[in-house]
């Protein structure tokens, strides 16, 4: 069966920035967080997938379509959500929405109609005249309305107040909790999508980090302190802080860290769960 | 096979018309009473230069079309399940279309302003500035075609454009300097009466603005970036 996508050996290259070369896969039905700071690379990969921006090197395939600019039918399996929400500005939602269906055949305007209702979307304003909010949620009826087997999700609460950020991703994640949907969800908040993601991807400066299922990821990563007379490296330590005899360390291993420990005869050895945040910023604050 | 016009381009030219029908149908009421108005003073010899009105129904559809490039609608439409060539061809039309209606106000000045000659000083006023229009409808997409293009170097780009523009600009003057010959260079004179009063004259502006049209396009459908 094909990958819901499959990016190999993507290039693209600006005066101060490189992606890649850059590996990805995502099997159907599965949920890829994809997590990085701000400049990492992460919308870069959404635009050559999504065909708007052209790669230098690599290929890239949608359900083992090449994404061919024309040869557009793999644009048929993927709905994206951007940054940026853009319409005809003095066209309704609906209008918008109306203008979209035309070139979907899977589009349904009752799946159209039902989401408005679940996102309280005012359909019947102008875009112009729609909040930020409103916006994003015109994208992701516009995005979902045509049952995409492959949803790409550039951060698209990006700019929005915590209380319209949590009321978008309630609702969709409701939404997208049946797991008919591959997804690729890209943002540098990882609340945003640690409810959802099978599996996260780590971006810093264009190169892929680390990609592992969450639940490995919380499994293995800890907050360890311990009492220790000498300072000596641990093995699987990120992070090491000490304050006379007492340290504290981060694990990326807790198994092999705690047997390490063990051998060295730590005293008092505790160890508690870190949230996938944490875990997050120190993937990526360990390779920069 | 590779047709000029399908569904899909049809679709995304006609949601460009009526995108944009409303400020249209504006545009011409309020055109079409002021070019009655200047038509009739004209004819009255109360006032010499009709073409006042017609540089001004130039310069807002110039400003028209302007707005589908801020608008980011490229980026909008760059996402449907439709071909670059399609998405260029229908970009290339929808332009076009402003032109249609400058003409179409321009038509009725016309009528206004030579009732008498409208088959003979009228039609080829009209071809003539249905050339000059396309002309400039062609080179300001060619300018936003031509500055997305990444492989240019930025000077290169400036110069190949300024030089257009220029020769576009220039063109443009002598439309407007006919009424006034007899204040003209001998050379002018007999560009101006090449460029607008000849058949070859008008065919070579038709020709021009195919070209630019095409070199727009060309560029258009090998962008690297469609973010703007």
């Amino acid at each position: 069966m094909s990958h819901a996508f499959q990016i190999t050996q993507l290039v693209k290259k600006y005066p101060e920035f490189m992606l890649g070369p850059l590996d990805l896969t995502l099997e159907p039905g599965m949920v890829l967080g994809y997590i990085g700071p701000n400049g990492s690379g992460k919308t870069t990969t959404m635009h050559c997938l999504t065909g708007l921006v052209k790669a230098d090197k690599g290929s890239m395939h949608i359900f083992g379509r090449e994404n061919h600019p024309n040869k557009p039918a793999w644009k048929l399996d993927i709905g994206y959500v951007g940054d940026v929400h853009v319409f005809y500005e003095r066209w309704t939602g609906e209008k918008n929405l109306k203008f979209l269906s035309q070139f979907y055949p899977d589009w349904s305007d009752t799946l159209a109609k039902e989401l408005a209702d679940r996102f309280r979307c005012p359909l019947h304003k102008k875009a112009k005249e729609l909040s930020t909010g409103n916006r994003v949620k015109l994208s992701l009826i516009a995005a979902l309305a045509h049952s995409p087997r492959l949803l790409l999700l550039d951060e698209p609460t990006a700019g929005l107040d915590p209380v319209v950020r949590t009321e978008v991703l309630d609702t969709l994640f409701e939404i997208l909790e049946d797991g008919q949907r591959a997804i690729f969800y890209s943002t540098h908040i990882l609340s945003d999508i640690s409810r959802l993601a099978d599996e996260l991807a780590f971006l810093s400066n264009g190169q892929l980090v680390q990609r592992t299922a969450k639940d490995d990821l919380t499994d293995s990563w800890r907050r360890i302190s311990f009492r220790l007379k000498d300072k000596v490296t641990i093995n699987k330590v990120v992070e090491h802080k000490t304050e006379g005899q007492d340290h504290q360390v981060v694990s990326s291993d807790v198994v092999e860290t705690l047997s390490h420990l063990k051998a060295l005869n730590a005293g008092n050895i505790q160890e508690s769960r870190m949230t996938i945040d944490d875990i997050a910023v120190h993937i990526l604050k360990g390779v920069q | 096979m590779k047709t000029l016009v399908n569904a899909n381009i049809w679709r995304l030219v006609k949601a460009e018309i009526f995108y944009n029908l409303f400020v249209h149908a504006l545009l011409f009421l309020t055109l079409t009473f002021m070019f009655y108005l200047f038509g009739g003073l004209v004819r009255d010899g109360i006032y010499q230069d009709p073409s006042l009105p017609h540089l001004l129904a130039v310069a807002i559809m110039y400003l028209l079309f302007t707005t589908r490039f801020l608008e980011k609608r490229t980026r909008y439409i760059q996402t449907l399940p439709v071909t670059q060539r399609e998405l260029g061809l229908a970009r290339i039309y929808a332009q076009g279309f402003y032109c249609v209606g400058a003409l179409l106000i321009y038509g009725i000045s016309l009528m206004a302003s030579f009732p008498a000659d409208l088959l003979t000083e009228g039609l080829w006023r009209f071809l003539a500035l249905a050339a000059l229009l396309l002309l400039g409808n062609a080179a300001f997409c060619l300018s936003f075609d031509m500055w997305a293009a990444s492989s240019l170097p930025t000077f290169i780009k400036a110069l190949l454009l300024a030089l257009i523009w220029i020769l576009i600009l220039r063109l443009g003057t002598l439309y407007l300097e006919i009424p006034f010959a007899e204040g003209m260079s001998r050379g002018d004179v007999t560009t101006a009466i090449f460029i607008y009063k000849t058949p070859w004259g008008v065919m070579l502006q038709y020709l021009f603005a195919i070209v630019l049209s095409v070199m727009s396009y060309k560029l258009y459908i090998h962008r690297q970036s469609f973010l703007t």
